[in-house]
């Protein structure tokens, strides 16, 4: 794989089908997004936020400013779907997507990530190269090419997040007890043809097997020429699947459209050939014909992306330098691809405690949390301590000098009876945020 | 021409799946008609919930208030001793048969806000005496909330101790009279439009349809406020007058029902009706419920079945009520560790009901419809 295999230019098409695509899913998901008043439901209303550590500054931007960030947002994703100011726009809707995912922890999803991740991404491949109002206002800007580097970027993103979430279902829970498929399906059974299925357990563990062996395998069946139709057959009726079985919004299409990616470019000219037709749009340049040269691209940041891929493999690997089973203690569970593993649920009891008195109060947790956040709190270590200490600083607000917290933690993980997550004693106001492991979570079996 | 079968075969698969999807979608809220005796049947639960506890429950519910409101009208129009103590008798008896449906609070009771109608505690005395003083007042405004419903005649028909000096004041003060009725009013009002909610052909079809176990189904609605009416009775019936929200300070007046010494009544009915919805239970006829749901997919807890477990925890806090020697005003004070015993046992059988059942059940405990991944 050399510098100037990366470079050798191929068709344009895939990237120009995948960015219309791309922008108008993500119009619509933020449309979707603000008709369930989710802007304000979730970043206006809540009275406290939980940023991730070391992004506490930054903060909601308020009652007027969030719907503005958020049409910020839509105009970015329009301008990727019509190609218009492109590396501009891509910029605008990474910057202001992944503004909104910093602000609260609780509202992590890997497929919001996913969309950061391919959103960040688009800024740097030439995606407006045809179809595009770019090209469309500066001819010159034409290109029949592009080189190879960008659409392989793309697919191998993709690929890492197929196969991260296939490595993570290979684990005793998944593979030996089919959790937690065994606990979702059964509550399916009134679906029509199928339904009657779930109650059964085998369907538990062929859908665990199957799953993992998609996941790990997919984006290499995607690649090969013979297998590609089959695969994506396979694609189809994994994703319409999980649509229908799961609460995971917008998740399913954009994953069926991102596929795409894998197919050659003689599909995706034919579309963007149907397309032009239905609006009348010439297939060429409209000014004088350019030579087919790629665009231009340093190997700065060639280098730069390929390092970039690198982090991408390692990243998900970083939850072996913490002791303790992952699942239960959730040291380096995120951006990691591990998706719908768990069914993990908790209750949380918090007290704070005044030292000079020794008298103790239980906190009404929804007084501080919204119900989406307490959920979240009560199975997440770092997010407890996170509670703990704004429960510190109210109360030291109100005039108590040195608050002690403490939480009594019950969580059931993957079937599990429920049990103490943390040590209920231990005064959380004075443990530190940090990546340093967790000493204080308690083993899952006790 | 790998390129066009390709194409075609993409085609062709996309749209069996999206037929398949949309079939899905269309019925999956139609009932089961036809589910094979291995699997549960969850349409029968949904019936037995709605037709042996719901709906005789917001009917009796409906009845005594409009038995309640009666007395207070009687009362009203001749303001005897005699005429306090059956409205009392009254008052008992509807705040009794409300305990055994504040778990229901979806579809219709959830429309008609009964928790913060009917049931707001403590009482604000101040705000009921100048409604009274005024003459004129909107029950319905916010304000209120705290000035009408069950506690407010609890402060109304009790304060005062005597029924001598209860009748006196009714007889001395034609607005006070008048407001008690606008209270038991309401009262008949909103729990009668709850049951004729639940009538045939109304709400009840659309609870026995709605079979799945996703955020709004039947299931889910019947999983959640049962642990929001636990949390409830554990915070306010025992947590907040039993001082675990104050550093260990009793608060008695913010009992419930303080004035009339019902608290305790109250809250063994409470808990004996969350009891019956888990097991799906009316007096002794079990039905099909939760704890069957539960059996049906073998959850377990420690090695025994959970809902086993689950019950036994119900009979426990049961127990320790029983333990508590009445009234509960003064046990909080006088016998604080009677009162921590209840609330122990209340915070062992929530971390069962809103953690081990949900999740066992693949019920999710939300109230909003976001995103999962």
């Amino acid at each position: 794989m050399t510098f100037s295999w990366l470079m050798r230019p191929v068709s344009a098409a895939p990237l120009v089908v995948f960015r219309v695509l791309f922008g108008g899913m993500m119009l619509a998901s933020i449309g979707r997004f603000a008709a369930k008043g989710w802007i304000t439901e979730l970043y206006v209303a809540p009275r406290v936020f939980f940023p991730y550590y070391g992004f506490e500054w930054v903060k909601p931007a308020g009652a007027v400013g969030m719907p503005v960030v958020f049409g910020l947002m839509a105009l970015g994703a329009l301008g990727i779907l019509l190609g218009a100011w492109y590396r501009w726009s891509a910029g605008l809707f990474f910057l202001t997507f992944t503004y909104v995912e910093l602000l609260d922890k609780s509202n992590y999803l890997n497929h919001y990530y996913f969309v950061s991740v391919v959103a960040f991404l688009l800024i740097w491949v030439p995606a407006n190269a045809q179809f595009s109002l770019d090209a469309r206002r500066q001819p010159g800007r034409w290109r029949a090419t592009v080189p190879q580097w960008a659409g392989l970027l793309l697919r191998t993103q993709l690929g890492l997040v197929y196969f991260f979430a296939g490595v993570a279902k290979l684990n005793p829970d998944w593979l030996l007890e089919a959790m937690p498929l065994r606990l979702w399906l059964p509550a399916h059974t009134d679906l029509p043809l199928i339904g009657p299925l779930f109650d059964q357990l085998w369907v538990a563990y062929a859908f665990s097997w199957f799953g993992a062996l998609y996941d790990l395998t997919i984006p290499f069946f995607l690649s090969a020429r013979r297998t590609r139709a089959w695969a994506y057959a396979t694609v189809v009726v994994f994703h319409v699947l999980t649509a229908v079985l799961f609460q995971i919004g917008m998740f399913p299409y954009i994953m069926l459209v991102s596929t795409l990616l894998f197919f050659p470019a003689s599909f995706h000219e034919k579309v963007l050939a149907v397309a032009r037709r239905l609006l009348g749009r010439p297939a060429g340049p409209r000014a004088a014909p350019v030579a087919a040269v790629p665009a231009a691209a340093s190997p700065w940041l060639v280098g730069a992306l390929g390092l970039w891929l690198l982090v991408q493999v390692l990243v998900p690997w970083r939850f072996v330098l913490y002791p303790g089973p992952l699942f239960w203690t959730e040291q380096g569970y995120r951006f990691s691809w591990r998706v719908m593993l768990m069914e993990k649920s908790g209750t949380a009891f918090f007290y704070v405690r005044d030292p000079r008195t020794g008298h103790e109060t239980e906190i009404r947790n929804r007084d501080y949390l919204t119900v989406t956040q307490e959920k979240q709190v009560a199975t997440q270590p770092d997010m407890l301590l996170q509670f703990a200490h704004l429960l510190r600083d109210d109360y030291r607000r109100r005039g108590m000098p040195a608050p002690q917290v403490r939480a009594e933690v019950y969580v059931t993980l993957n079937g599990r009876s429920s049990r103490l997550l943390i040590n209920p004693d231990l005064d959380l106001a004075s443990q530190r945020e940090g990546f340093g492991p967790k000493t204080w979570i308690l083993p899952l079996e006790q | 021409m790998p390129d066009l079968k390709t194409f075609r075969l993409t085609a062709a698969t996309l749209a069996l799946a999206l037929a398949l999807a949309l079939l899905s979608a269309c019925s999956s809220d139609k009932g089961e008609d036809n589910a094979p005796a291995d699997s549960f049947d969850r349409a029968a639960m949904l019936t037995n919930y709605s037709d042996q506890l719901i709906v005789p429950g917001f009917r009796d519910l409906s009845e005594k208030t409009t038995q309640l409101q009666a007395r207070l009208v009687a009362l009203a129009g001749t303001p005897t001793a005699a005429a306090v103590l059956s409205a009392r008798e009254a008052l008992r008896e509807a705040s009794l048969a409300w305990q055994a449906m504040s778990s229901y609070e979806f579809g219709p009771a959830e429309q008609q806000m009964l928790r913060s109608n009917l049931n707001v505690y403590p009482t604000s005395t101040t705000q009921i005496e100048s409604n009274i003083a005024a003459g004129t007042y909107d029950l319905n405004a916010a304000s209120n909330l705290a000035a009408k419903g069950f506690p407010a005649l609890d402060y109304l028909l009790y304060d005062g101790a005597t029924p001598e000096t209860v009748a006196a004041r009714f007889g001395a003060s034609a607005n006070r009279a008048d407001y008690a009725v606008a209270l038991g009013d309401q009262l008949r009002q909103l729990t009668e439009a709850t049951y004729n909610g639940w009538l045939a052909g109304g709400y009840t079809s659309t609870f026995q349809q709605a079979t799945g176990t996703a955020v709004g189904s039947s299931v889910a609605n019947l999983v959640n406020q049962l642990n929001s009416d636990i949390d409830m009775t554990k915070r306010y019936k025992v947590g907040i007058p039993g001082g675990r929200f104050t550093a260990g300070t009793p608060q008695p007046l913010k009992a419930e029902a303080p004035y009339g010494n019902l608290s305790l009544e109250l809250l063994k009915r409470n808990v004996q009706a969350e009891r019956n919805l888990f097991l799906g239970q009316t007096g002794t006829t079990n039905g099909p419920g939760l704890d069957d749901y539960l059996t049906h997919v073998n959850a377990q807890y420690n090695g025994k079945p959970l809902a086993g477990v689950i019950e036994q925890q119900f009979n426990a806090v049961l127990t320790a009520i029983d333990a508590v020697p009445g009234p509960l005003t003064q046990a909080v004070v006088s016998q604080p560790a009677t009162v921590n015993k209840v609330y122990d046992e209340f915070q062992k059988l929530i971390v069962l009901t809103k953690t081990d059942m949900p999740s066992a059940l693949g019920v999710s405990i939300t109230y909003t419809d976001n995103d999962g991944d």
